[in-house]
């Protein structure tokens, strides 16, 4: 193979590819097959991590980023002035095997811009998978997109060579999506992800009456939204992803900081991306996910945006003294899930160690229990540890303990 | 009684075994060959017996359960330095409860053997990842390695299940230890230090240049942020990593 070449395509399309945030690897253990190369670990592996912090997993390019499509945030965007390549389906196969058999990765991720139709997009994206698994028997991870606008007939083929589907929103309301992809329309893009879907339940309906089925996207689907290109609230977003969870089974939902790599009329000129935004949202939906918070309880009418300075659960729990403080010894699994500080894993430490003794204050910090913003919140053997439960101190008190979140910003010397 | 033994697993076993034989009390150390001994008092160097080792082994996965020896195993890959004492506490702990033993785990001595596997394993994951082949002339998949804790023997099985129908060796360079796959099944060597750099296959290169080229894009330059990288990319592992060359 000519990898002088290759190395050129590669450059331009995982430049193309940049600003997709998903990487993960995880959620689906394929096995190995007889004379195959590869599996996938279901915790997922990071192989490396790039000079911004993310992690690489996988490896992220567009099979092409020619593009029918003429959206104002997109870099790849038809009227846009840029380099433009394409690799054959056999050249993305050729790569990825060699790139994975040197454990630089996990596994593929192709997106790609639209070119011709969804459908001829789809079909190329289908024979890559295709020579992946049946030809080359790789059983590595493939995370792949929903082209919008695709057939449910090819999503539902295409599903069967792939780890994980997704389709883009980007954009988190109807109004934001007129402004800047006018082309794109809310059902162009929902309609895919009620397919993947449905293929999901069905396959794990079929899984359970029957020993053998062909997998359909195992590790689920999942989307992006971009923070700070609309003015759109945080509780907009939040409320996006509340429904996506609960609607179409979304595994996650991921959230990108505006990067203001292009410009336009339509797109607002900021400096820097919003990057402890996107953080805050994040919390936030862990708290969904995780730790059976609603999105109508971390973010209201009256405070429909994110407090910068505090995260998330901090500011619930001061929002609400009535519910604290709470007693380790005797709160619920539910309850304990509340306290800042107190984490799933040291929740549930907390649940089957509580059973032999009564906790003593010491032995929470065992335990994995942030004590730091904890104390505040609990009382231990109806001890309380922290010197006032007034919101105003607390909430003083939780800021001075902080350091600077240097580690989600971009740190600078002057 | 100073026990002394190779430096390996079954090894230590042996020793505790002979150890426990001769009255647990009497046992002032368990340490490598190579340590010196101290004047006062006597050493015994223990040869391996597998069947020693897996006795105590079997014993502690009978009564104690998976988690107790796995903790040990990986305990005691974390090369700490008083493991010898430490680990043998640990196993007397684990008999003392039996059953209990997972209900027993923030007690110090398990605690502490805790950490240490916590630590290797941490550690194994990590290379999991960060482990680096390069391809030979002969098509052998090379990669060398230079870890903190001896992870090497808890990685190969990683690489047996993902690479099977290669043939490939895993180096660290830190302990001149290696294990090799033939496509059939892994085994330990050592390797000794080797200071002509492997004959690459004739793409080997421009493929990692690809590689390289494909890292350095992939960063999005407006989010810079070195300081969350070495978080989790420590530069202790820079040196074996292709892209950071």
């Amino acid at each position: 193979m000519d990898w002088e070449r290759i190395e050129e395509k590669l450059h331009i399309l995982s430049d193309a590819a940049k600003y997709d945030v998903s990487c993960s690897s995880s959620g689906s253990h394929r096995a190995n097959t007889a004379g195959g190369i590869g599996n996938a670990a279901a915790c997922g592996i990071c192989h490396t991590w790039s000079s911004d912090g993310r992690c690489v997993s996988l490896l992220k390019i567009l099979m092409t980023n020619h593009c029918i499509y003429n959206c104002a945030y997109c870099v790849n965007a038809a009227s846009r002035e840029a380099k433009r390549a394409i690799l054959t389906p056999e050249e993305i196969a050729d790569v990825t095997l060699a790139f994975y058999r040197r454990n630089y990765i996990e596994g593929l991720f192709l997106s790609s811009g639209v070119y011709r139709s969804p459908d001829y997009t789809t079909e190329l994206l289908i024979r890559t998978a295709r020579i992946l698994r049946e030809e080359k028997k790789f059983n590595g991870y493939i995370h792949m997109k929903g082209i919008p606008g695709t057939s449910a007939a090819l999503i539902r083929e295409l599903g069967h060579y792939v780890d994980r589907l997704s389709v883009n929103i980007e954009l988190p309301s109807s109004s934001s999506l007129k402004l800047l992809a006018p082309q794109k329309t809310k059902e162009n893009i929902l309609v895919p992800m009620g397919h993947i879907r449905e293929g999901i339940d069905q396959w794990r309906d079929e899984k359970k009456r029957y020993k053998k089925v062909p997998s359909f996207v195992p590790a689920g689907q999942t989307t992006q939204l971009i923070v700070g290109a609309t003015p759109d609230s945080d509780r907009t977003i939040l409320r996006l992803s509340q429904a996506l969870y609960d609607k179409v089974d979304m595994k996650r939902v991921y959230y990108s900081a505006y990067v203001p790599a292009v410009t336009g009329s339509n797109l607002p000129a900021i400096a820097e991306p919003p990057l402890l935004r996107e953080h805050r949202l994040y919390q936030a939906d862990w708290l969904m996910r995780f730790y059976q918070f609603n999105v109508e309880e971390i973010l209201t009418d009256e405070v429909p945006n994110f407090d910068l300075d505090l995260d998330p659960k901090s500011c619930w729990a001061l929002r609400h003294p009535e519910v604290f403080p709470l007693e380790v010894n005797r709160a619920s699994y539910h309850d304990l899930l509340r306290v800042p500080g107190i984490g799933v894993t040291s929740a549930r430490r907390i649940c089957a160690a509580r059973r032999q003794a009564f906790l003593s204050y010491d032995s929470l910090k065992r335990l994995g229990v942030v004590l730091k913003r904890a104390r505040y919140f609990i009382t231990c053997k109806g001890k309380y540890y922290g010197l006032s439960t007034d919101p105003a101190y607390v909430r003083r008190m939780l800021l001075s303990g902080q350091k600077q979140p240097s580690a989600y910003e971009p740190m600078s010397l002057f | 009684m100073i026990y002394t033994y190779d430096g390996s697993f079954f090894g230590y076993l042996s020793a505790v075994f002979d150890g426990w034989h001769d009255g647990v009390h009497q046992i002032e150390d368990i340490c490598l060959e190579a340590d010196e001994t101290s004047l006062f008092s006597a050493s015994r160097f223990v040869t391996t017996d597998d069947g020693k080792a897996r006795r105590i082994l079997d014993a502690l996965l009978l009564q104690c359960g998976p988690k107790a020896c796995h903790y040990l195993y990986y305990a005691f890959l974390a090369e700490q330095k008083d493991r010898g004492l430490s680990l043998l506490t640990y196993v007397r702990t684990a008999f003392r409860y039996k059953q209990d033993f997972l209900h027993h785990l923030s007690d110090e001595p398990i605690w502490k053997v805790r950490q240490w596997a916590r630590k290797t394993g941490n550690e194994r994951h990590k290379l999991l990842g960060l482990a680096r082949f390069q391809e030979l002339s002969d098509g052998m998949l090379y990669c060398r390695l230079k870890p903190t804790c001896c992870v090497i023997p808890v990685m190969a099985p990683h690489f047996v299940r993902r690479l099977p129908g290669e043939r490939w060796v895993l180096h660290d360079i830190r302990r001149g230890l290696g294990v090799y796959y033939d496509r059939e099944k892994p085994v330990m060597v050592t390797i000794p230090d080797v200071q002509a750099a492997p004959e690459l296959s004739a793409d080997e290169l421009a493929i990692e240049r690809a590689w390289q080229n494909y890292y350095r894009t992939i960063a999005i330059p407006s989010r810079k942020n070195e300081a969350l990288r070495r978080n989790f990319m420590p530069k202790k592992y820079w040196p074996t990593l292709i892209e950071m060359k």
